[in-house]
């Protein structure tokens, strides 16, 4: 246990929200009660997004703790996916829900939804925001871009002649300390250089572009 | 005592209106957030929450910039190793909060406020606070309460923590005279006008919950009438009533007829003379009018939609219906009190339609369809209810701000007034 007084991070699930809320076509169901859900005045109101971040929280209570919990993410999970039909869903706990122990990952898959759903495990008595974050993208990506990955050691064919050089940008987040100027900036100086930029991901990035890292 | 004021009651408004119950997700804060204003209002008090990072960032989010340089609440947060019982738990609480109290002398009164996962853990904070209580006292006081997302919504926050306080509160001896409590933090400014106001009516002793300071803690007893400053504290008064308190029934000090009937509530109690009454709050009635009609030319005829927040949203609904002349689209409340706000239902328009509960997403539908001039929200909604094109209030900013009492009336009219000259202004 430890007094805290300020916290310059939040709690991991506060990093895979900074990466749902950069991608396009990504929806996070977390499994969290109702206050958790100011966690969405750090985008609408600190970023000054236009959108709410794509986030639904299941909300459950006290009430629901005695019964049936897992059902409560369940319906959350599948309204959320009729309602926002995201191309890619992740899942996962906060803190709270850390502790109840249902499951999101098994529950999602249960339900068998038409879009790639991947499990976050992010243990918030242990790690901060800014692992959230990285273990979030890495489950993305491994999820989405790995089954099209070459076997680690693959030579890479060459680069056709005339063609000029690729790179992908990985790692800019929402809420990030001027990632989006620092993405233009990147993109030109990279441009001057004889360089094109593939993929920028998580911000701006949909699972279609998670797809065709590599 | 006659009535002072002329009345418009002759219907029931909503008392008997039908309620949208709602349940799905909702966007509310959890009731750590009443630390943010208590934490100013009692001034040696410092809370301790007992949770996780989560709890720790909300608190600060919530609290914005305000950076304090010596904030008087923290976070003991609770992390793997009290979990898997590698540390006692206990012991570990026992530490934290001994090594805080040889920091800070200055404090007084500490409140370990139980979060979500301490409750989920079962760990037992009123023993806890018991325990320590035993070993600092008296120079402090430990007490708990619970403002956890899983049991309690914002305001509810500030409801757990002065229920927790009622039963330190002294007793009055016997044979006292009748004393009047108002319950419910108010700003210092505020509570100082009606202060006045009850000595101008001949109105004493008047105390206050919470108090400035812990030192100062009201005495109650069974000659103890209260009369409520806040419409979100039903465990607060079912504390007072157990302790021998009776309630005063009145609507809310909201705008100048709802200050005037709660004044008159305690005005009736203490059989103060009619002319006497009207002597005392006639100025005061007055500016407030001056002040919300300039306000009213603004307001009137806009259709307002309250999403659920602060429990407040029904008072200040019926002053925007009836003093600001503004129409009702929705009027929605995390929790309807029915006992608590039954004068303020009968109030309220008839027909107004009335939603508890929240299904956010349904509820933002409902809004789009509607189009209002003014939705009135908290932080998470408000940005991107504006790029839709709609004007917005933050909810946040009706309990941060003093909005009771007479002179107050004006500023609570001007909050809602503000953002839709902002929105003129702008497309012009
Ligand atoms: S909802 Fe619960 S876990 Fe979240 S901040 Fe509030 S008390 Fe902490």
């Amino acid at each position: 246990m430890q007094l805290t007084v300020w916290t310059y991070e939040g709690p991991p699930h506060v990093g895979a929200m900074r990466v749902a809320t950069a991608m396009e076509g990504m929806h996070y169901v977390l499994h969290a009660p109702q206050g958790d859900t100011y966690a969405d005045l750090l985008f609408t109101m600190i970023e000054r997004r236009s959108k709410r971040p794509p986030v639904t929280y299941t909300t459950f209570q006290a009430r629901d703790l005695g019964g049936d919990t897992a059902e409560l993410f369940k319906n959350a999970a599948r309204d959320a996916y009729e309602r926002f039909r995201p191309a890619a869903m992740i899942v996962g706990a906060s803190c709270t829900a850390e502790l109840i122990q249902d499951d999101p990952g098994g529950l999602a898959k249960a339900l068998d939804l038409p879009v790639p759903v991947i499990p976050l495990e992010l243990p918030s008595y242990q790690k901060k925001e800014n692992w959230g974050a990285a273990e979030t993208f890495y489950r993305i990506v491994r999820t989405l871009a790995g089954p099209h990955a070459p076997a680690p050691g693959t030579a890479r064919p060459a680069r056709e002649p005339g063609r000029r050089p690729r790179c992908n940008i990985l790692g800019p987040t929402a809420l990030g300390f001027r990632h989006r100027d620092d993405i233009r900036e990147i993109t030109g100086l990279l441009a001057r250089l004889g360089i094109d930029v593939s993929v920028v991901a998580p911000m701006g990035g949909a699972p279609a572009d998670i797809a065709r890292l590599g | 005592m006659n009535a002072p004021v002329p009345r418009i009651e002759a219907t029931d408004g909503c008392t008997t209106a039908p309620v949208l119950r709602e349940r799905g997700q909702r966007e509310v804060f959890c009731g750590l957030t009443g630390i943010v204003w208590l934490h100013r209002k009692i001034q040696d008090a410092f809370f301790l929450v007992v949770g996780s990072r989560t709890c720790a960032h909300l608190i600060q989010s919530a609290a914005g910039v305000m950076i304090f340089a010596e904030p008087r609440f923290g976070t003991a947060i609770i992390d793997e190793r009290d979990l898997a019982g590698l540390a006692d738990i206990d012991d570990e609480l026992d530490r934290v909060v001994g090594r805080l109290l040889d920091r800070r002398p200055d404090i007084r009164l500490l409140f370990l406020v139980g979060s979500c996962p301490s409750e989920v853990i079962k760990l037992d904070l009123g023993r806890a606070a018991a325990r320590l209580s035993a070993r600092v006292a008296p120079r402090v006081r430990v007490l708990s309460y619970s403002g956890s997302g899983i049991e309690t919504t914002f305001t509810q926050g500030e409801d757990a923590c002065l229920a927790a306080l009622v039963p330190a509160l002294p007793a009055e001896p016997a044979g006292a005279a009748d004393s009047l409590l108002v319950v419910g933090a108010l700003a210092d400014v505020v509570e100082d006008q009606f202060a006045r106001l009850f000595a101008e009516l001949g109105i004493a002793p008047v105390r206050f919950l919470p108090p400035r300071r812990s030192g100062d803690l009201p005495p109650v007893g069974p000659g103890t009438r209260y009369l409520l400053a806040q419409p979100f504290l039903s465990d607060t008064a079912r504390a007072l009533e157990e302790r021998g308190a009776t309630r005063l029934d009145a609507p809310f000090p909201l705008g100048a007829e709802g200050t005037t009937l709660w004044l008159e509530a305690a005005a009736r109690a203490w059989s103060v003379p009619a002319d006497r009454f009207e002597a005392v709050t006639a100025p005061g009635r007055r500016r407030a009018e001056v002040a919300m009609a300039r306000q009213r030319e603004k307001l009137a005829g806009k259709s307002v939609f309250f999403f659920p927040d602060s429990q407040l949203e029904i008072p200040l609904a019926r002053v925007l219906a009836r003093e600001l002349g503004a129409s009702l689209v929705e009027v929605g409340t995390p929790y309807l009190h029915r006992q608590h706000l039954a004068r303020e239902l009968a109030l309220l328009p008839a027909g107004t339609m009335l939603s508890e509960g929240q299904d956010v997403d349904r509820q933002l539908d409902r809004c789009r369809d509607a189009r209002p001039d003014l939705v009135v929200c908290g932080l998470g909604l408000a940005n991107p209810l504006e790029s839709e094109g709609m004007t917005t209030k933050w909810s946040i900013e009706l309990l941060f701000t003093p909005i009771q009492g007479y002179d107050q009336a004006g500023d609570l009219a001007e909050l809602f007034a503000r953002p839709l000259v902002r929105r003129t202004r702008l497309e012009v």
